[in-house]
């Protein structure tokens, strides 16, 4: 019933009105993954336990960090007149600075305790604090449209997402009878592209399953984010899970589909409660059902928390997944879309996390809304999260086609005093490219396709030139064998030989013929059935054509310039003055640094080091690190017995 | 049909709301595991009769996740986090220094059988890095020498909360 929704909303807006204008001030921990780990339930916790003690007049909340996670715990309080300031790193001990500024204990502004750590405003003005859009991370956001709610909304509440025009979008669909072609050629108009990483047009794809036939057809949304580096659905899930809802819902609609699939990658376990709270609320306030707001139209959802396997972000192998089997990809055709193809021999569409959400504000603004962000080829918004070798570690959200030098001036630029080497975008599958090419990269697949590489789904790693190529090719090479689905002999063979010459050169074991078997076991890796192993050869050939001198010096026994492999480095002892010396001796886990009585002279086995690096933590005068070249490469487990061996 | 047992018919309990053909093979996995720590063959056994699959369907499906363990878990768990961001800040050299004091390689345990060192996947905290998970918590910005008090602690039968409050030395 349409009233219902109207309820709702007038609910929602005067609970959403209470909660920016507190009658109290407000103390919000945002609690999301990358908070907790660096500590923000004990701080929650501190700051309460304090206001408490002091029977302080505050209250508290809950948010979601807004993207600046290299200052987590991030804290927000909210003021009577609607003032929101943003705070952070809090620690612990920052707990009474906290409560101060929020009660306007030691000024009339309101904590000059915790000024410190002031960091923006989020809303109206506070003097010597800058608002937010002022941050130097935010210059290359232009307006933020998926995470408009993050930081400025409770996630666990279906009341503040519908306040701040949430299922709005839905209930106008419906109650003006739109029909399901209108709503994909919305997409289709606005160019909304699937946020996977692929960048197929999304309404063409719903036309598919739309065009299915007399078919069960069914919905999925990928949550499976494995690439080491993206986290961007990750901040969508746990910020906004009802966005996510929303857009599934309208595709349900928009393609005849009855029932949906969240699958949810396990190492997200707070994102899964959230989702699982969020479709509770949903489903009682008459949003998900069999009449969803009282119309001739069903939708239900469920999430499936998946179980650790990467291969399973592959549409079919997911689809697998879901139907009780191993996540192994299948031989398309059938394709998803086509009868047979989908779960249980439905037809179904597979959309990524950030396609769905994006869909429900597309059906909400409208396609010209939509394209006034992003290129002509490229039209909206996409979220990114940076991370790497940069000063700041967080998530954007940018209009398609920003430069990428921009994006790294942002991010503070690379630490410690060192130069970007390279840019490792779109995950273990989708390249690594020289620092020399970035005046060339902007932020839009169209940049990366000529160097052979992809933007991919949203992580991007600047790499400094402390880090070594082939080191970086041997974890990828070594991530991507431990993730085949082992049905390809190509992939599961392919990878584990890139694995072992990579490993082997790093060990200073490089062969003159090991760069004609790599391009081989690229050659043969295209023979693969899904692209896990279709493009795992990617960032190796990126490697070997963009960083020749640096593969040749490695497999040629020159040396590894970045000193990171362990074949081309030794630890030695520089200064035999430095009192730490007996620690370095100590702290040695292989017992490889030993003091000879004689002549009272430190020295290290070369032979047993296994090359930690934990003496130089301890020892930084005496100990250093040097190049070797020509070693034997030393024994990574010195004193093993084989029963530990098993497994 | 085995012979029922109490620990059966609790997992029979357990999976009893869950049918065939309904996408609930993973909620039944992860439901025993949550249980037990683990997934027995026994465990594997009943789920196959509640969603009628074969028990080789059950085995071959929990195999394939790297996070669905068919042994009991251990009493500590090292994950070494694997990502791309913790290699740039050097993850290899404290994983060879763990692998040096737990003398086990990435994916095995000591020899007592109480310590476990684990690949662990990429979740976004990559502000962290580089960082394990001890016993499921975060620890970042980890050095060598850190890493290899932890690992020691572990080793010689210290509890998470003494091997974290001695890792600085």
């Amino acid at each position: 019933m349409p009233e219902a929704f109207a309820a709702l909303r007038e609910r929602a807006e005067t609970q959403y009105a209470q909660w920016t204008n507190p009658e109290r001030p407000r103390i919000d921990v945002a609690i999301d993954t990358s908070s907790l780990a660096a500590g923000a339930a004990e701080v929650r916790e501190a700051i309460e336990a304090d206001a408490r003690s002091r029977n302080a007049a505050v209250d508290f909340g809950r948010v979601t960090g807004i993207g600046m996670q290299w200052l987590n715990p991030l804290v927000t309080i909210s003021w009577p007149d609607g003032t929101r300031v943003l705070y952070g790193p809090v620690g612990v001990d920052d707990a009474a600075a906290i409560v101060d500024a929020a009660t306007g204990k030691d000024d009339e502004g309101g904590g000059a305790a915790a000024s410190g750590l002031a960091i923006a405003t989020l809303s109206g003005s506070h003097p010597d604090v800058p608002p937010l859009s002022e941050h130097p991370f935010f210059a290359p956001e232009s307006e933020r449209r998926l995470l408009a709610r993050i930081g400025h909304t409770d996630p666990e509440s279906i009341e503040h997402y519908v306040a701040t025009g949430g299922y709005v979008g839905l209930d106008r669909m419906l109650n003006r009878h739109q029909t399901p072609e209108d709503v994909r050629q919305v997409m289709i108009d606005a160019g909304l592209t699937g946020r996977g990483g692929a960048y197929f047009p999304a309404g063409v794809k719903w036309n598919f399953l739309s065009g299915a036939g007399e078919v069960m057809r069914t919905l999925i949304c990928n949550a499976d984010e494995g690439d080491p580096g993206a986290w961007v659905n990750r901040i969508m899930l746990e910020g906004d899970p009802h966005q996510v809802v929303e857009g599934m819902i309208i595709a349900a609609f928009a393609t005849g589909a009855k029932h949906g699939f969240l699958y949810m990658r396990d190492e997200y376990p707070l994102a899964i409660e959230r989702m699982r709270a969020a479709l509770a609320d949903a489903e009682a306030a008459g949003l998900l059902g069999e009449r969803v707001l009282g119309h001739d139209f069903e939708c239900t959802l469920e999430v499936i928390r998946g179980a650790g396997a990467y291969v399973c972000g592959e549409e079919t192998g997911l689809i697998n997944s879901v139907q009780d089997e191993r996540g192994m990809p299948r031989v398309k055709p059938p394709f998803p879309a086509n009868p047979g193809g989908g779960v249980f021999g439905a037809a179904s569409n597979v959309n990524n996390v950030e396609t769905y959400a994006s869909a429900s504000m597309v059906l909400r603004n409208g396609a010209d809304w939509y394209r006034e962000q992003g290129t002509e080829q490229n039209s909206g918004t996409k979220i990114f999260s940076f991370s790497g070798d940069i000063e700041r570690v967080g998530v954007m959200e940018v209009p398609w086609g920003v430069p990428l030098p921009d994006i790294l001036e942002a991010c503070g630029g690379i630490t410690g005093g060192r130069e970007l080497k390279a840019i490792q975008a779109g995950g273990p599958l989708a390249g690594y490219l020289p620092a020399r090419l970035i005046d060339e990269l902007t932020l839009e697949r169209e940049t990366f396709v000529p160097h052979s590489a992809l933007v991919g789904s949203g992580g991007v790693i600047f790499v400094a030139d402390s880090m070594c190529s082939i080191e970086l090719n041997e974890l990828f090479a070594d991530f991507l064998e431990d993730e085949s689905c082992g049905r390809c002999t190509t992939c599961h063979g392919g990878n584990q030989r890139m694995t072992e010459i990579f490993r082997r050169t790093a060990a200073g074991g490089g062969r003159r013929e090991d760069r004609h078997s790599l391009e081989f076991v690229g050659d043969t890796l295209r023979y693969s059935n899904c692209v896990h192993g279709q493009a795992s050869p990617t960032i190796m050939r990126n490697t070997l054509a963009l960083f020749e001198d640096e593969y040749h010096a490695h497999a040629h026994g020159e040396g590894c310039e970045a000193l990171r492999c362990t074949g081309f480095t030794r630890y030695a002892v520089v200064d035999q003055s430095d009192p730490a010396l007996p620690d370095a001796v100590a702290i040695c886990p292989a017992a490889a640094i030993s003091r000879d009585a004689e002549s009272d002279e430190y020295a290290v086995d070369d032979a047993s080091c296994v090359r930690c690096g934990a003496c130089m933590d301890v020892a930084p005068r005496g100990m250093a690190l040097q190049a070797s070249v020509g070693a034997a490469a030393p024994a990574r487990i010195p004193i093993g017995p084989p029963g530990a061996l098993q497994r | 049909m085995p012979l029922e047992t109490e620990a059966t018919a609790e997992i029979r309990a357990l999976v009893a709301d869950l049918k065939p053909d309904d996408a609930d093979l993973l909620e039944a996995l992860h439901r025993v595991q949550h249980r037990y720590g683990y997934i027995a063959p026994e465990a594997m056994g009943v789920i196959g009769e509640q969603l009628k699959l074969s028990p080789a369907h059950v085995y071959g499906a929990t195999t394939f996740y790297a996070e669905l363990r068919t042994t009991p878990p251990l009493a500590h768990t090292i994950a070494w986090c694997a990502g791309a961001s913790c290699l740039l800040k050097n993850s290899q050299a404290l994983l060879r220094g763990i692998e040096a004091v737990l003398t086990t390689p990435l994916g095995g345990e000591t020899d007592d059988g109480r310590v476990e060192l684990i690949r662990g996947q990429c979740n976004g905290t990559c502000e962290q890095a580089p960082q394990i998970w001890l016993d499921g918590d975060v620890v970042g910005h980890l050095t060598a020498s850190q890493a290899v008090r932890i690992a020691r602690a572990l080793r010689d039968g210290e509890d998470a909360a003494t091997a974290l409050d001695g890792m600085n030395g």
